[in-house]
């Protein structure tokens, strides 16, 4: 069958894009950017020691 | 599938052309809301206790220490799980507290802490992670429940309201106190008794050259900096004065008077007094390149001849504090509390300070006090005796 | 008859009922026969086993453990069932129609009304208020302190003086009536008070002792009684020193006029000395030591100061230039000077144990012969070694016993917990010194603003208003009753709070009934010194008549100023004795295991079996640097610079030998008064607990009376036999005491024991005391000027048979109850 007009090719390819993005690549990078944050502040506390009075 | 990939990266990184902004929009918000839900859950989930005592280390540890407290069960049945204490509630702080707790996964993996033995062995070092954790933040954790704010001092015992009036004005760290609320302390912190064990918690740990400090209890002195030459002892309560420090070992200077009869071991704090401050060994005692000689002069109380001196030597940086108020302090309490069993006891300034140490001999069968204590308790007798006190009597 | 069914019925009803009521009568009855239980407790005499039935107090016996446990138990029940008991809360009848404005001379009248607690309490609260308000500190004495019961949680002083002091400022007292010289000079010499020291072990005496010299010192008659629960294991060690004496292996010295009950027990041998003159005697004894060089002076060089400035004047180069030779010494003593010289040289050549009694510090110049005894022992240079050097204590509370190492529990706390929440803040003492010596009360009141000198400071005597007594009885204690009698008349307010009607309740304004400790649960050590267990003090019966546990007094009494809860921290008396129990295993919990505390209360007591010995001093011969002594210099102080500058000329730089202001046997006064009058703590009692127990007393007494003990010669001499009334006089006194004639007692010098209590025939002054107390004839005068200590010891008093019919004894038996109008 030919349904791999281009049009319909896009389309699919299109829905594809958005459901990696939202599903995978967003969350994965989510998790990996807060976690590179809490890494970097994790360092930064060896360094200069534990979090003070947050109040 | 390079092709594909290709293809994939074109759609991508150009504007839709058949799915609108609405479903766009729409769809990556409820992913968004979804993903961050489930972020949260699994993160929370590795926030509860059930997570923390998965691991047999914690549940067969401090987890069955925890049982006996009162942070498990009390009357009012408000009780703390592991990470109300153990996870900083703030955002940053909690995610930063998961990276790390990438150790704690090496550690279940490699077993550095699968027996109880190694536990043990570990107990103090991971003990103190926590109290400098909350001593940086004021337990803060603790706060998050026990508001100073929130006591009502009334419903305390009178040695309950006195502690924590006194904290309360400071808004003084818990942990400063409460070590081993929740779970067992380290077993070298018997190392000083019951009295002093108080004290030894409010030890400094900064020093500052040229800054006097106090000791809390007996402490040795060494001639060399990698403290393995004994060269004495340092009483309790005695003043230091901080020349440098290397490592954990701190040069100190001491200055001092001591009578020319016999090998002039004790040194004592002032001329004429009989404070002691530090007892030295007969080497270093009669050694004149450690021990620097000032002016001699004649007691006329006894027609003794003293000795003003000054030397520097090497010390541990443990069990010192900062302010000798701090061990007057507890010395008045401990002096109030242990001598009133069969009189009332004497004033402070009702001796001078030659005259306390023969009272004091005479009273201590009476009393429970370890010789640290006894010490410290003596010197500051006779540092509020009538020598140093004005009032009328 | 015919009975009608009516009757029929009734008679059925009758009978039936009674039938059924009848028994439930008998039931209560049989029930409490049946109802006994054994309880354990403890006490100044010793811990006991009691049976209690029907709610009373039936038989007592020694607990196991003890293997020398003292008759005086015996005396026990005649405390808490006594005729003396404090019923009821009492006010002193004229006090409390003239408030303010009473009849000083009445007091002593012993007529008193009976009040409510409340009354009682509010009244104390009051003046209290009132002599706050109106003086200052300064008017208030409530620092006296006694024997009182035993038990730490109950601890009676403690009680009162933390509620009062909660209340505001008091003046307090430094000393005490036991060993008030002794305490103050030996700090000067070998660096602590001595007296209250623990001693070189009994094992360690017995093995290494060749020669033991008591002097003036009767350990079998005073080791029965106890500062806490008395083991009596010191009588196991002096069984042993008996068998060594009878098998002259050690040799045991008694130096004393009279025949001491331990000297009985050992069988040894006694050297009389004249009273008083015991300083003489020892000078004379240092003088032979050195001139034939006996003395340790590689000892002296070492571990003493102060010889070479000391020597001069036992040689006679001193400022006197009189030298303390035997020859010189026995004219004063009356003993030979070639027995004095033999005693020296006994001493030097072998391994000598001095041991001091109190009663010898309690005269005139007392601190001098305690200095001068540390001088001898420092001259024979044993100090320090095990069975050598001196020792001031060896008859008190099982000191020498070797000790287990264990904590003993603490007591009630004594001071307030914030001091800074007194009622009265107010501190100004106006010029009057807040502490003075125990015993210059009497002066006080007497010389309200005298400066007398008081161990190297002066001390401002108050104008004491009001005094507080808890468990504590001045009217025995003190000495010259017709000068307290003067004092009294001065007081605006006394309180007194006891469970016996001493005569100090008998002198008071409000009298508070406290319970004995056997009407209540306490906690104890067994065994002062040597801490051999502790033991619970388990309730026997309840309170009697409307007494009261101080703890419940002192409550009351606070929270009239709000303070109750303050006071007791929230807890009940069970919570206290539970707490301080608790502690108590906590500090042993490296040394003891100790059950907790329901076990402990169930099986009433937990021993702890350590022996450790102990040699006195020993530390300090060796290593003098490192463990020096407690004088100003460290070292053992023959002459002090520190007494020399206080410039006092009845305590100088070093020992001396000093006139007494009466003395016998030739001294001054003996012309006017021959006889030198002993008191000795007692045989039967401790020193004024137990006198009110009749059993125990009957055992004793003469005529109802306390004995006086007098030797043969006397007797003749005054035409007085065995069991006559005596009256015992002198210028400050009369007083009626039973005639023993013993043996025991050389000629001029007779005994009557101290504790006994003061029954005056009426409130006049000088009035002849119908019991026989001592002190009603004792001279109130303060050691010297360094101790300012009780010399109940230096008097003289003349003795004549009663003629005529004698008073009844008003001693015993409460107040004379007045009905309020």
């Amino acid at each position: 069958m030919e349904s791999t007009n281009p049009q319909e090719q896009s389309k699919r390819s299109e829905w594809l894009s958005f459901l990696i993005i939202c599903v995978f690549l967003f969350p994965i990078l989510s998790v990996v950017f807060v976690g590179g944050y809490g890494f970097i502040v994790w360092m930064l506390q060896l360094i200069y020691g534990p979090p003070g009075h947050s109040i | 599938m390079l092709s594909k990939l290709k293809a994939l990266w074109r759609t991508m990184t150009r504007p839709a052309k058949h799915i609108s902004l609405g479903v766009l929009t729409l769809g990556g918000f409820l992913a968004g809301v979804i993903f961050w839900g489930g972020f949260n859950t699994a993160l929370e989930a590795s926030n509860t206790e059930e997570f923390c005592i998965g691991c047999h280390e914690m549940r067969d540890n401090v987890y069955v220490e925890l049982q006996q407290t009162v942070h498990w069960s009390n009357h009012s049945g408000v009780r703390a799980t592991c990470p109300d204490c153990h996870v900083p509630h703030n955002w940053t702080d909690k995610i930063a507290r998961k990276m790390q707790a990438s150790k704690e996964l090496w550690g279940t993996i490699f077993g550095t802490i699968d027996t109880r033995e190694k536990f043990l062995a570990k107990r103090l070092e991971l003990a103190t992670h926590e109290w400098d954790r909350l001593s940086a933040n004021g337990s803060l954790e603790c706060k998050n429940c026990h508001e100073y704010a929130s006591m009502d001092w009334d419903a305390m015992s009178e040695v309950a309201r006195t502690q924590m009036e006194q904290a309360a004005e400071r808004d003084q760290s818990c942990i400063d106190c409460h070590k081993g609320i929740a779970h067992e302390l380290p077993e070298s912190m018997a190392a000083a008794s019951g009295a002093l064990a108080g004290l030894q918690r409010q030890a400094t740990s900064r020093f500052n050259p040229g800054q006097q400090y106090f000791s809390i209890r007996q402490l040795p002195l060494f001639t060399d900096s990698a403290l393995s030459q004994e060269a004495g002892i340092l009483n309790s309560g005695s003043v230091i004065t901080v020349v440098a420090q290397q490592g954990d070992a701190l040069q100190v200077e001491i200055d001092g008077w001591r009578k020319t009869k016999g090998f002039g071991r004790v040194i004592n704090e002032e001329f004429g007094q009989n404070i002691r401050e530090v007892t030295l060994e007969k080497e270093v005692a009669t050694d004149d390149s450690m021990i620097q000689g000032f002016e001699v002069q004649e007691d006329p109380l006894t027609g003794l001849p003293w000795q003003r001196v000054s030397f520097q030597l090497w010390m541990g940086k443990d069990d010192l504090v900062d302010d000798r108020e701090i061990l007057w302090q507890e010395a008045s309490e401990l002096y109030v509390k242990n001598c009133s069993t069969c009189h009332s006891q004497p004033e402070e300034a009702h001796f001078d300070t030659n005259t306390w140490p023969g009272m004091w001999a005479g009273m201590l069968s009476f009393v429970n006090l370890d010789g640290d204590t006894q010490e410290l308790v003596l010197k500051y007798l006779q540092k509020h005796s009538s020598d140093y006190s004005d009032g009328h009597h | 008859m015919a009975l009608s069914r009516r009757s029929f019925l009734k008679g059925i009803l009758g009978s039936g009922g009674a039938a059924m009521v009848g028994p439930s009568l008998l039931a209560p009855l049989s029930a409490k026969a049946a109802e006994e239980t054994w309880k354990i407790s403890g006490s100044h005499w010793g811990a006991f086993r009691a049976r209690i039935a029907g709610g009373t107090v039936v038989e007592l016996k020694p607990y196991e453990f003890d293997q020398t446990p003292t008759e005086m138990l015996e005396g026990i029940k005649g405390i808490i069932y006594s005729s003396s008991r404090i019923r009821y809360p009492m006010v002193r009848y004229e006090w409390y129609k003239n408030r303010g404005k009473a009849n000083p001379s009445t007091r002593g009248d012993n007529r008193f009304i009976r009040v409510t607690w409340d009354q009682a309490l509010d009244l104390f609260y009051q003046e209290l208020e009132r002599v706050q308000t109106t003086y200052g500190p300064w008017a208030l004495h409530a620092g006296q302190t006694g024997w009182r019961q035993t038990g730490q949680m109950h601890s009676c002083n403690n009680h009162m003086q933390r509620a009062v002091g909660m209340h505001g400022n008091y003046i307090r007292k430094v000393g005490d009536y036991s060993t008030g010289a002794g305490q103050t000079i030996m700090p000067y010499v070998t660096g602590s008070t001595e007296v209250y020291a623990q001693g070189t072990s009994w094992p360690l005496i017995l093995e290494n002792s060749k020669v033991i010299v008591l002097w003036a010192t009767d350990l079998a008659k005073n080791l029965q009684v106890g500062w806490n629960c008395e083991t009596h294991e010191s009588f196991d060690y002096l069984k042993q020193l008996q068998a060594k004496v009878a098998d002259g292996n050690i040799r045991v010295i008694s130096i004393d006029p009279v025949k001491s009950k331990t000297q009985h027990l050992l069988n040894c041998e006694q050297q009389y000395v004249h009273p008083q003159t015991d300083v003489a005697m020892m000078l004379a004894m240092a003088h032979t030591l050195y001139s034939e060089e006996l003395h340790d002076q590689d000892f002296l060089d070492t571990y003493t100061l102060g010889f070479e400035d000391f020597i001069p004047y036992v040689m006679g180069e001193g400022e006197d230039k009189i030298a303390k030779t035997p020859e010189w010494a026995a004219q004063i003593c009356g003993v030979d000077a070639e027995r004095i010289k033999e005693l020296a040289r006994l001493m030097a050549a072998e391994r000598t144990q001095l041991i001091f009694g109190w009663g010898l510090q309690r005269q005139q110049h007392g601190e001098q012969p305690y200095w001068m005894g540390a001088i001898l022992a420092a001259m024979l240079g044993q100090i320090g070694l095990p069975g050598g050097g001196v020792s001031y204590a060896h008859h008190y509370s099982s000191i020498g016993v070797p000790a287990s190492g264990a904590s003993a529990p603490g007591a009630f706390p004594l001071n307030p917990d914030r001091p800074e929440d007194r009622v009265h803040q107010n501190s100004d003492y106006q010029g009057y010194s807040s502490t003075i010596p125990v015993a210059r009360w009497v002066d006080a009141i007497l010389e309200p603003g005298k400066k007398i000198q008081y161990n190297g400071t002066t001390s401002t005597l108050p104008d004491i208003k009001m005094m507080v007594f808890s468990g504590n009885n001045p009217w025995h204690h003190h000495q010259d009753r017709n000068r307290m009698k003067r004092a009294f008349e001065k007081l605006e307010t006394v309180v007194a709070i006891d469970f016996a009607w001493t005569a100090t309740c008998r002198h008071a304004d409000i009298v508070l009934p406290a319970c004995t400790q056997f009407e209540r649960n306490d906690i104890d050590v067994y065994g002062s010194y040597c801490v051999r267990g502790v033991i619970a003090m388990q309730k026997l019966v309840d309170p009697l008549y409307q007494s009261r546990t101080d703890f419940e007094i002192m409550t009351e009494l606070c929270r009239r100023f709000d303070k109750h809860k303050q006071y007791t921290r929230g807890m009940d008396e069970m919570e206290w004795v539970a707490s301080l129990y608790q502690e108590c295993r906590e500090a042993n919990k490296d040394r003891y295991v100790m059950p907790e505390f329901k076990q402990f209360w169930q099986d009433g007591i937990v021993l702890f079996d350590g022996m450790n010995n102990y040699v006195h001093h020993a530390a300090f011969r060796e290593d003098p640097e490192i463990n020096p002594l407690g004088t100003p210099s460290g070292f053992i102080e023959i002459f002090s610079r520190k007494i020399a500058s206080f410039g006092y000329d009845d305590c100088k730089g070093h020992p001396t030998w000093m006139e007494k202001a009466e003395r016998s046997h030739g001294g001054p006064g003996s012309d006017k008064h021959p006889l030198w009058l002993q008191s000795c703590h007692p045989d039967y009692r401790l020193h004024s607990q137990m006198c009110e127990s009749k059993p125990m007393r009957e055992r004793y007494a003469v005529q109802g009376r306390e004995p006086i003990y007098m030797s043969p010669q006397d007797a003749k001499q005054y035409g007085i036999s065995d069991g006559d009334l005596v009256r015992v006089f002198n210028d400050r006194g009369q007083l009626l005491a039973g005639a023993v004639v013993s043996d025991n007692y050389p000629q001029g010098v007779v005994r009557i024991h101290e504790g006994a209590w003061y029954g005056p025939e009426d409130e006049k002054m000088g009035a002849l005391d119908t019991y026989g107390d001592p002190n009603t004839v004792t001279l109130d005068l303060g050691s010297s000027k360094l101790a300012q200590a009780t010399s109940a010891n230096t008097c003289l008093v003349s003795i004549e048979k009663f003629q005529g019919t004698a008073p009844e004894v008003t001693a015993f038996g409460g107040p004379s109850e007045v009905a309020p109008t």
